[in-house]
């Protein structure tokens, strides 16, 4: 009786401290440079192979002294949480400025989608494109209206700062250029052979870019 | 019959006597001194990839061995062992999400009183752990270890103080290389967690009983 008694009674103490721990959101995008894209069509070969952009190294049209810089955008992400980011045109057609009765269709306007950060397409790549298919050259997708999902989650998180989620967009208009993997083919007839014979005018349309976070 | 009563007695006062005399053989006592609450805010980018740290919790501790010498019925108390741990499961937020208790992560430091100590490497928080009356000591990782190596030499009685003896406890929060204690993709929210700081004294350099 007596060991047992003693045994229990070693005296110890706790102290409680609380942790709080606050995540606040961040959730940004940051066009940092191509947020104006014109297409100049100045000849006839512009209007047989179109202008812009093909890849990162290849431009297509004379008149834009072939020059890829031009015609890209470049972008960034910064999200403390998992994000998807739609984009698009806020109208359906572009719309002339001269005359507004003048339309051409959105998907005269392609455009593919690379990723420079480190979240790269290669090993530890945490993004998908369901619009391009992937990101590569070779995947062109035809310009859609809003709201249309440019780049989801993958199998990991892709949140992250600018330097893990930055991309460039590539854009080209009246080209003709094939899909590739893309889910939405640009108009594969070059703008000198279209049927409407589009006027001339100076065709316009705002392009939204909306970050959320899931 | 007399002679019957007087011997229960005896033994009654006796068994009160030795129960009185042992029933705590040693004090022990925990001073959290500032840091009581400890809050993380993750406020860039950074903060989620990098992670935070807060050093401004400072405890004091005081124990001693109450009959260090008269060790009949139990082992002299020579030290401690500070445990971490919760008794939650995850770290939970207000709207009801979670994160891994390992995104919490401590080790303590010497402020006075301790240079012989053994001070732990960062530990992850963990749990849960039952508040009992239990004489095991709790589950949990060890922020430190202090063995006084003057016991048990009759020269040494083992007594320390909150005055003297005051430890620094670091807090890590998504600091732990392992991408899963990460932040960075976690669900914004405000997480709370108890974390629990144990005092288990040491006799001979084991657990007590």
């Amino acid at each position: 009786m007596f060991l047992d008694k003693v045994s229990c009674q070693v005296v110890r103490d706790d102290e409680q401290i609380i942790a709080n721990v606050n995540l606040t959101q961040i959730l940004r995008v940051n066009i940092t440079n191509g947020g104006n894209i014109n297409f100049s069509f100045n000849s006839i070969n512009d209007y047989k192979n179109g202008v812009g952009a093909l890849s990162s190294a290849t431009g297509v049209g004379a008149s834009s002294n072939n020059s890829t810089p031009f015609f890209r955008t470049d972008f960034s992400v910064s999200s403390s949480s998992n994000w998807f980011l739609n984009f698009g045109a806020d109208q359906a057609t572009f719309i002339g400025t001269d005359n507004p009765a003048n339309l051409l269709p959105l998907n005269n306007v392609g455009f593919t989608l690379i990723e420079n950060g480190v979240y790269t397409p290669g090993a530890g790549s945490n993004l998908i494109s369901p619009l391009t298919g992937d990101f590569s050259a070779t995947a062109v997708s035809a310009l859609l209206a809003y709201p249309q999902t440019l780049i989801n989650k993958g199998a990991l998180t892709n949140a992250g700062d600018i330097l893990d989620n930055n991309f460039t967009i590539f854009w080209q208009c009246g080209t003709a250029s094939p899909q590739g993997l893309a889910t939405n083919p640009m108009n594969t007839i070059n703008i000198i052979n279209l049927p409407s014979s589009p006027a001339p005018d100076n065709y316009i349309a705002n392009i939204i870019f909306e970050l959320e976070a899931q | 019959m007399n002679k019957n009563i007087i011997i229960c007695k005896f033994l009654i006062l006796f068994v009160f006597f030795n129960s009185n005399l042992f029933s705590q053989f040693n004090s022990a006592r925990i001073a959290i001194l500032s840091g009581g609450v400890v809050n993380f805010n993750f406020k860039t980018i950074q903060d989620y990839k990098n992670g935070i740290e807060s050093n401004n919790a400072v405890i004091g501790i005081s124990m001693s061995d109450l009959n260090p010498g008269f060790p009949i019925g139990h082992s002299i108390v020579d030290g401690f062992k500070l445990y971490f741990s919760t008794t939650a499961s995850n770290i939970i937020g207000d709207a009801g999400n979670t994160i891994p208790l390992s995104a919490i992560q401590a080790s303590a430091s010497n402020i006075s009183g301790f240079a012989g100590a053994t001070f732990n490497a960062y530990q992850d928080l963990t749990g849960p752990i039952t508040l009992n009356s239990s004489a095991s000591p709790p589950l949990g990782n060890v922020l430190m270890e202090y063995d006084d190596a003057l016991i048990p030499l009759t020269s040494g009685a083992f007594s320390i103080n909150t005055n003297a003896n005051k430890i620094r406890i670091y807090f890590q929060c998504g600091m732990n290389a392992a991408p899963s204690n990460k932040l960075l993709g976690s669900t914004a929210d405000y997480y709370s967690v108890p974390i629990e700081l144990w005092l288990w004294p040491q006799c001979n350099s084991v657990d007590c009983p």
